[in-house]
């Protein structure tokens, strides 16, 4: 297994760990929301917070359901091309991938420095802070398809 | 001509077997940023942080937090032993009549639509406990995968709904009211599959019949009672204006926890991380896609299609209820080649601003929309619950294919009987809210 594949596989690990950790403090902050709002003391930030929560799951979460889907290998009508064919029609869908997320990833962190000029409505945070997921989260994406790529090009690696 | 490249782009990403939300985001990103889409005048940086706001602004919403709490709540239900429960205590009630058990795994199904909020998880709950427990009875194999993923798809029409939280989030459409449009619809779905699988069994001889008994009925009340509970709690919230539609996902939650764990003891701690990842992962696959739409959907917008089907449909000159027939028969095509919840959020924009022309208001054609698309969950090549049956039964496709067009068939009556009786899906909101 090449180094970029164990950095991928850490990385996942790394997310699946953060999205039970986020996933549990979303069902504590919203119960604590009704039973607040019950008790007579709603909660001003419970909201904003769990939205941004929201917005951590969305785009961390959908790093570990590529990681999960492993794109290595044509499905749809693709399945039937030749090997060395699917490969190359792979391999030219990863760049895109790449691509997509190199830019998602350069504009991302471009706008979540631009955000610092902003504070949420309730905490008063930088709206840095919530929009930075977005360029993380395509970092993440860029390393799982790298170490795709490098099973494409070698898939009689078993490891790979 | 852009919209025209960029669905070409969609479709052959799909077909090549690209995951949906980057066949979907990849042409949608590339034609925002190539040359000569926009005017000169506007600037590549410019165009790039619009497509951070809107990945951001396509999820960043407290009605769409309900995705994964309902998920959630439906994997903990589904762990926690709910399934026997509710199928013994339907069985109960309906095994008397032919095709007992049948009718008892779609009253089953029904009730466990009343917690959980997707048509996938309804199937794989009950397809575990009830495939083999059909088949036990004399039932086929490819029937009892058929009716289970059938009755599956009531899990997105009787409310809480997943489809129809991100149809309300699309539209500013109540998503309570949608909730309440959709009880009704589902009922009669529930009710014609019962009434499908009786005649088939009672033609066929499949199953047996059990002797009615009131004790019965009471000791699988007793046990299945917490279970019961959760869709009371879950619709009562939210239909009684009790708590929003997020919190009575999150009330869900602990609610599921508690009969799993402390009623049931068939979920232990240690298996909360995975579970918690599990759901949060589909969860994530379906945000994704929201914020990978967006951007799609905004770029749809600009080139101003919804004002070029307008005059499309205007020019056929057509009544609305010709107009209705046309884009539910669309709605259909669509939901047998992409995936229903991409179905749904790439439609929504472009279809809900037509209602005026259907003849129907917008909650009326949101639950018409996630009926129709309920009805391709049950269709190949990409019917969500025709494979998970599958998967569970162990079938190949085209056997339980085959086995579940009595079923496609009685769900289409069914739409068409909700898309020109509007009482059906708009009575029960109206008592409620107005």
């Amino acid at each position: 297994m090449s180094a970029l594949q164990r950095a991928s596989q850490r990385l996942n690990a790394l997310m699946e760990k953060l999205l039970i950790v986020i996933g549990a403090a979303i069902c504590l902050i919203l119960f604590a929301q009704v039973a607040f709002r019950y008790a007579g003391a709603s909660l001003g930030w419970s909201e904003e917070v769990a939205r941004h929560l929201l917005v951590a799951i969305t785009f961390l979460g959908g790093t570990v359901a590529y990681k999960r889907a492993s794109f290595i290998g044509l499905r749809g009508f693709g399945h039937r091309f030749g090997a060395g064919f699917q490969r190359a029609v792979v391999l030219a869908l990863q760049w895109l991938t790449l691509a997509c997320f190199a830019l998602i990833a350069w504009f991302g962190a471009v706008y979540a420095v631009k955000a610092a000029e902003h504070s949420s409505a309730s905490l008063q945070i930088p709206m840095s802070i919530p929009y930075a997921v977005i360029p993380l989260a395509a970092l993440v994406f860029i390393v799982h398809v790298l170490a795709d790529m490098g099973a494409t090009r070698r898939p009689q690696d078993p490891a790979g | 001509m852009i919209v025209g490249l960029l669905f070409a782009g969609l479709f052959l990403l799909i077909a090549l077997g690209l995951p949906i939300a980057l066949a979907i985001g990849l042409p949608a990103i590339g034609m925002i940023l190539a040359p000569g889409v926009f005017p000169p005048g506007v600037d590549t940086a410019g165009l790039g942080q619009t497509i951070i706001q809107l990945l951001f602004a396509g999820v960043d919403s407290f009605d769409l937090l309900a995705v994964p709490l309902f998920m959630l709540a439906g994997s903990i239900m589904e762990r926690g032993g709910i399934s026997r429960q509710l199928i013994d205590f339907s069985n109960s009630l309906v095994g008397w009549m032919p095709g007992g058990l049948a009718c008892a795994v779609v009253v089953a199904s029904m009730f466990f639509a009343g917690i959980s909020g997707s048509a996938a998880a309804d199937t794989a709950a009950m397809g575990a406990v009830a495939i083999p427990a059909m088949v036990r009875q004399g039932y086929p194999a490819a029937f009892s995968a058929a009716l289970v993923a059938a009755s599956g798809a009531i899990g997105v029409i009787i409310p809480p709904s997943i489809p129809m939280v991100i149809f309300g989030f699309l539209t500013n459409v109540s998503i309570a009211e949608l909730f309440a449009g959709g009880m009704l619809v589902g009922l009669l779905f529930g009710l014609s599959f019962m009434a499908l699988s009786v005649w088939m069994s009672a033609r066929h001889g499949y199953g047996k019949r059990l002797p009615f008994s009131l004790r019965n009925v009471l000791r699988a009340l007793r046990e299945a009672i917490w279970a019961l509970g959760a869709p009371v709690i879950v619709l009562g919230g939210i239909l009684g204006g009790i708590v929003t539609v997020t919190e009575a996902a999150a009330l869900a939650v602990f609610y599921a926890l508690l009969v799993a764990m402390l009623v049931n003891r068939q979920l232990r701690w240690r298996e909360l991380p995975g579970l918690l990842v599990e759901s949060q992962v589909i969860a994530a696959t379906i945000l994704f896609i929201i914020a990978m739409a967006k951007v799609f959907t905004w770029l749809v917008a600009m080139q101003q299609t919804t004002t070029m089907i307008q005059g499309a449909l205007a020019a056929l000159a057509l009544p609305p209820a010709g107009v209705l027939l046309l884009v539910m028969l669309a709605l259909l095509v669509i939901g047998c080649v992409i995936e229903t919840t991409a179905a749904l959020i790439l439609l929504v924009p472009v279809l809900a601003p037509l209602t005026g022309m259907m003849g129907v208001d917008a909650m009326h054609f949101g639950v018409l929309m996630v009926v129709n698309l309920a009805i391709g969950m049950l269709t190949p090549p990409v019917g969500i619950c025709l494979f998970v049956a599958c998967g569970v039964a162990k079938l190949p496709l085209g056997e339980v294919g085959r086995a579940i067009l009595p079923f496609v068939g009685t769900a289409l009556a069914v739409l068409m009987v909700a898309s020109y009786w509007s009482p059906l899906i708009t009575w029960l909101p109206g008592l409620i809210y107005r």
